[in-house]
């Protein structure tokens, strides 16, 4: 074989041991199109909740990460419809936006739900899946379904309106009112609410600058500034890319976070924030001294103490353990009384656990277990291992060396 | 960032991992090929001139950034690699790579340029002997570039050109290899006859080295690993491309009559494949500059302005980066028919000048410049080679040797100046020694966004990885950011540094009289309490590379340690701290 064959070969077969770590990854397959936040509404009404459609009774509707699926009965029979994006294979009937998938679904149904999916999306647009999201739903707060102090009675009754736009799900309006409400009276629990709804519409980049540049026009406003900092908190925590992206929003969170606490000393949420971003950014004394303060001041939210169960993950492992089984009873209870507690996060929270066990235990390493890099849309990432790239150079290096003995050894054949 | 431009940094990080990982058998292989190209008594010189350069780059020269401060992101640019930065991920990756071993510290790419910079003296020579079959050539090449100011200065900065030149250098010289080869092989053998180069004097081609003429038929490894080289220097700067493309063109056109051209042109299609990304990646980030417009050079307009800029921005005809005498050297050995093969290096000089004048100031021409000067030393070396069998008097010699050595001093002196930039390194230095066992305190310096909209030119770039975690325990946030809501619950020390008496001027612009104290440090002053850590009065070396500075005959700089200012400000000018 002669060189440059054999330099094409030491290529290919580097590349592919390189991109071996990242194939489970890359089998998972994303879809290329996914529901954004907050359309709750309008699938609810391209579904026909709590209408006849064709002689058949919608029952549940529910949004996937790309579908939204809708079981019907239709005399005895149910059958489950699904509304998909138009360009996936095998759909039944397709509409401008969307395709419907459905088995032994009548076709007067199928017919009927077309011509209602017509009437009603257009306010409805696909987006692309945010780099990083693995396609469980963002890590919001639990939520507490009482204040956390007695509200005046027209902040109490708009507070409620909020609690039930959000567990409806339209998180956009929830937000609006919530942003509203926090304005006036940001105590009780307000600003609580607000975080839970800002985080649930999962800030994108752009959103966070539109903020960020709305709290430098208003210096003095510190929910401006509130929400600027916590926007750049979950952005770098849902969706920061690598560690500097992350480091980045961190940074931008910490900046807001910080011109906002005078006014909201009083919130134990902005001292969560400002505790992990602190931790996330190397700050350990920082972090400390405010989750601590975040403990005093929420004591009855379960997020402060899983939050301190990060920051002493390393300095003391059997404080952090104590911290998510409180955690875990903390949003039992919560939900019990109607609180509202991201299942994913729970589950989570288990496995973090059994982890933390592990590493007290001397069986495990200490991994970062509470804000991992996502792996994104390209399987083979580097830049965020120094010695991985550095080894994979040296591999490469090996390979073509081998390559080139190898071909010397054939030359030097009579 | 889009998808696909994540494809793209990503496929550009891939590139040059693995053709990281053949530099590391083709470089030593490179350098090896130099064991053949001296005889016993040049290949001394070559080495001696190896150490000079080794020692010149590691132990005389000061290690500087020489980009006025650009240094200190790029530093965290090549910590993360991605996003790519825009020069390109080649040279980014090295130190990408070496950063497992290194600390993320600037000095550590400063230490790399200038072992890289020593290794790039026996290629030059390598390459200089085999393209003028003459060693001699080779050895003065090796000595040229071993001492002349604007390597050495290159060698020891942070300039991202380092590991480029060496790698190109290495690639011309297995690309010089692969052609003799071919050469060698394609000697007609006995009773044969052919069009065919004599073999250097004093050395050995590898077709006469072999037992027979056709044992070489076939071997491409040179090749292979050259290509992977010169595709891992394109990949390191934007402008790479068309100099390395330019430099293997004049070897090629210099080792002709080619053999197996069909191999060539497979090798130059693998180039192009390899450095296609980067080539995207160039392109976009061109648009971003021309969107922010950094980079007014880049237009029609230039066309008839390139005799001119040749001319006036050109590091190789400027006396004080580059030796007249070996200018005038190179151009002797232009002139006179004996450069032989070496004439073709006119080619990559021409394109490494022409290719940096859409980007090209004073801050950066000595540093840019330095693949056009090594191509103009490769033809000074021919010029004294030449020079010395056309003059026999012993004196005569002497006396060129002598005048081309006094030269090089205006380069020496200009290339070597004292600047604030370096002055500012060493007060940043003595900050993170002064607050190096310190934890949970916060460091205000000042960065772009403390800056008005109308100065966004003036460098801001801070080494903030030298104290935040974790190498320090600082939090690290700008003037304006901690003055918006200033937080004493923990200590707070401001970093007063040169940027507080900076600000990006157009060349031609007077200087402002005095200490040219920037707002932002003036508001610091006055809002709050400085009680010193250091402080240190230090002449102002004025406007060395860049115009930035005022006229005072010095500033004073320092580390302060800030508190909450009781009472309205003191009328005192900030000189007076």
């Amino acid at each position: 074989m002669s060189g440059p064959r054999l330099l094409a070969s030491a290529i290919v077969l580097t590349a592919l041991v390189a991109a071996l770590p990242a194939a489970p990854a890359a089998a998972q397959v994303r879809p290329r199109f996914v529901i954004p936040p907050g359309r709750e509404g309008i699938a609810s009404r391209m579904m026909g909740l709590g209408l006849a459609t064709a002689g058949c009774r919608t029952g549940d509707v529910a949004i996937e990460e790309a579908r939204i699926v809708a079981t019907y009965a239709c005399g005895a029979q149910r059958v489950e419809v699904a509304l998909v994006h138009r360009d996936v294979a095998g759909v039944a009937r397709t509409t401008e936006r969307f395709g419907i998938v459905a088995e032994g679904a009548p076709a007067p149904l199928l017919d009927a739900l077309a011509a209602r999916v017509r009437r009603e999306e257009g306010g409805f647009e696909w987006i692309a899946p945010t780099p990083g999201w693995d396609g469980a739903p963002p890590d919001i707060a639990p939520v507490d379904p009482q204040p956390t102090m007695e509200l005046p009675a027209p902040i109490a009754s708009r507070y409620a309106e909020g609690l039930d736009l959000y567990r409806a799900g339209r998180h956009a309006e929830a937000l609006a009112l919530f942003t509203e409400l926090a304005s006036e009276h940001p105590r009780g629990g307000v600003l609580g609410m607000l975080v839970a709804t800002l985080a649930s519409t999962r800030p994108s980049a752009e959103r966070v600058e539109a903020l960020a540049r709305a709290a430098d026009r208003s210096p003095d406003d510190p929910l401006a500034q509130f929400l600027a900092g916590v926007a750049a908190h979950y952005y770098a925590h849902e969706s920061g890319r690598d560690r500097w992206e992350k480091e980045r929003y961190y940074e931008t969170a910490l900046r807001y976070l910080v011109r906002a606490r005078p006014a909201y000393d009083f919130e134990a949420r902005l001292f969560i924030y400002l505790a992990v971003s602190h931790f996330r950014l190397g700050h350990q004394d920082e972090a400390e001294v405010a989750i601590e303060r975040a403990v005093e001041l929420g004591g009855d939210d379960p997020d402060a103490f899983y939050c301190r169960a990060e920051i002493f993950q390393r300095r003391d492992v059997a404080r952090s353990i104590a911290d998510l089984e409180r955690y875990l009873e903390m949003t039992r209870r919560l939900v019990a009384e109607g609180g509202v507690v991201a299942a994913s996060k729970q589950e989570r929270v288990r496995r973090m656990l059994e982890h933390l066990r592990a590493v007290q235990r001397g069986e495990e390493r200490g991994d970062e277990i509470f804000d991992p890099v996502g792996e994104g849309p390209v399987a083979l990432r580097f830049g965020q291992d120094r010695a991985r790239f550095a080894l994979g150079a040296l591999a490469c290096g090996l390979v073509v060396l081998v390559a080139t003995k190898i071909g010397a050894r054939r030359r030097a054949r009579p | 960032v889009s998808p696909a431009e994540e494809g793209l940094g990503s496929a550009q990080a891939l590139v040059a991992m693995l053709l990281l990982g053949a530099s590391l058998v083709a470089l030593p292989r490179a350098l090896a090929r130099g064991r053949s190209a001296f005889g016993k008594d040049t290949r001394a010189i070559v080495i001696a001139a190896a150490l000079a350069a080794l020692v010149l780059r590691c132990l005389v020269a000061p290690h500087e950034i020489a980009t006025v401060f650009i240094g200190y992101r790029w530093t965290e640019q090549c910590w993360y690699l991605h996003p790519i930065p825009a020069y390109g991920a080649g040279a980014a990756a090295l130190y990408h790579a070496l950063f497992a071993l290194l600390p993320f510290d600037h000095a550590s790419i400063l230490w790399v340029n200038a072992l890289l910079g020593a290794l790039a003296v026996p290629l030059a020579a390598s390459l200089a002997s085999r393209l003028s079959r003459d060693p001699k050539t080779g050895a003065v090449a090796a000595v040229l570039v071993a001492i002349l100011p604007i390597f050495v200065r290159n060698d020891a900065s942070d300039a991202n050109n380092v590991p480029l030149i060496a790698w190109m250098l290495g690639g011309l010289v297995l690309l010089e290899e692969h052609l003799d080869r071919a050469r060698a092989a394609s000697r007609p053998r006995p009773g044969e006859s052919g069009d065919v180069a004599a073999p250097p004097r004093g050395t050995r081609s590898h077709g006469s080295a072999g037992s027979a003429g056709g044992a070489d038929r076939g071997e491409r490894t040179p090749l292979a690993l050259g290509t992977a080289l010169l595709a891992l220097a394109a990949c390191s700067r934007p402008e790479a491309p068309i100099v390395v493309a330019a430099a293997a063109a004049a070897v090629v056109l210099a080792s002709r009559p080619v053999r197996e051209p069909r191999a060539l042109a497979v090798a130059a299609l693998c180039a192009l494949v390899l450095v296609v990304p980067h080539a995207l990646h160039v392109a976009r980030a061109i648009g971003e500059l021309e969107d922010r417009d950094s980079l007014p050079g880049l237009r029609l307009g230039l066309v008839p302005q390139i005799p001119f800029l040749l001319v006036a921005r050109n590091a190789v005809l400027d006396p004080t980066l580059f030796p007249i005498g070996v200018a005038g050297l190179a151009a002797l050995a232009l002139w006179k028919r004996g450069a032989g093969r070496m004439r073709w290096m006119w080619l990559p000089l021409l394109v490494a000048v022409v290719a940096y004048l859409p980007d090209l100031d004073r801050a950066n021409v000595a540093r840019v410049h330095v693949p056009a000067a090594l191509f103009a030393t490769l033809l000074a070396a021919r010029g004294a080679t030449l020079l010395w069998s056309l003059e026999p008097r012993a004196a005569m010699r002497a006396a060129a040797a002598g005048a081309v050595l006094i030269s090089i001093a205006p380069s020496a002196i200009q290339l070597f100046r004292p600047t604030n930039e370096a002055t500012e390194e060493s007060v940043i230095r003595e900050a993170e020694r002064s607050l190096g066992a310190e934890h949970g305190y916060t460091l205000v310096r000042t960065a772009f966004a403390d800056r008005p909209e109308d100065d966004r030119h003036t460098h801001e770039h801070f080494p903030d990885y030298l104290f935040r975690p974790p190498a320090g325990g600082a939090r690290v946030v700008s003037v304006t950011d901690f003055a918006s809501a200033p937080d004493f619950s923990r200590p707070v020390y401001f970093y007063w540094g040169m940027r507080c008496h900076a600000r990006f001027r157009h060349e031609g612009t007077r200087a402002p009289g005095g200490e040219n104290l920037q707002p932002h440090c003036a508001r610091m002053r006055e809002r709050f309490l400085f009680h010193p850590v250091f402080e240190r009065t230090v002449p102002n070396r004025g406007d060395v590379w860049i115009d930035y500075y005022g006229d005072a005959p010095s500033l004073t700089l320092g580390l302060y340690r800030i508190a909450p200012r009781a009472e309205p400000p003191s009328p005192r000018p900030p000189t007076a701290r």
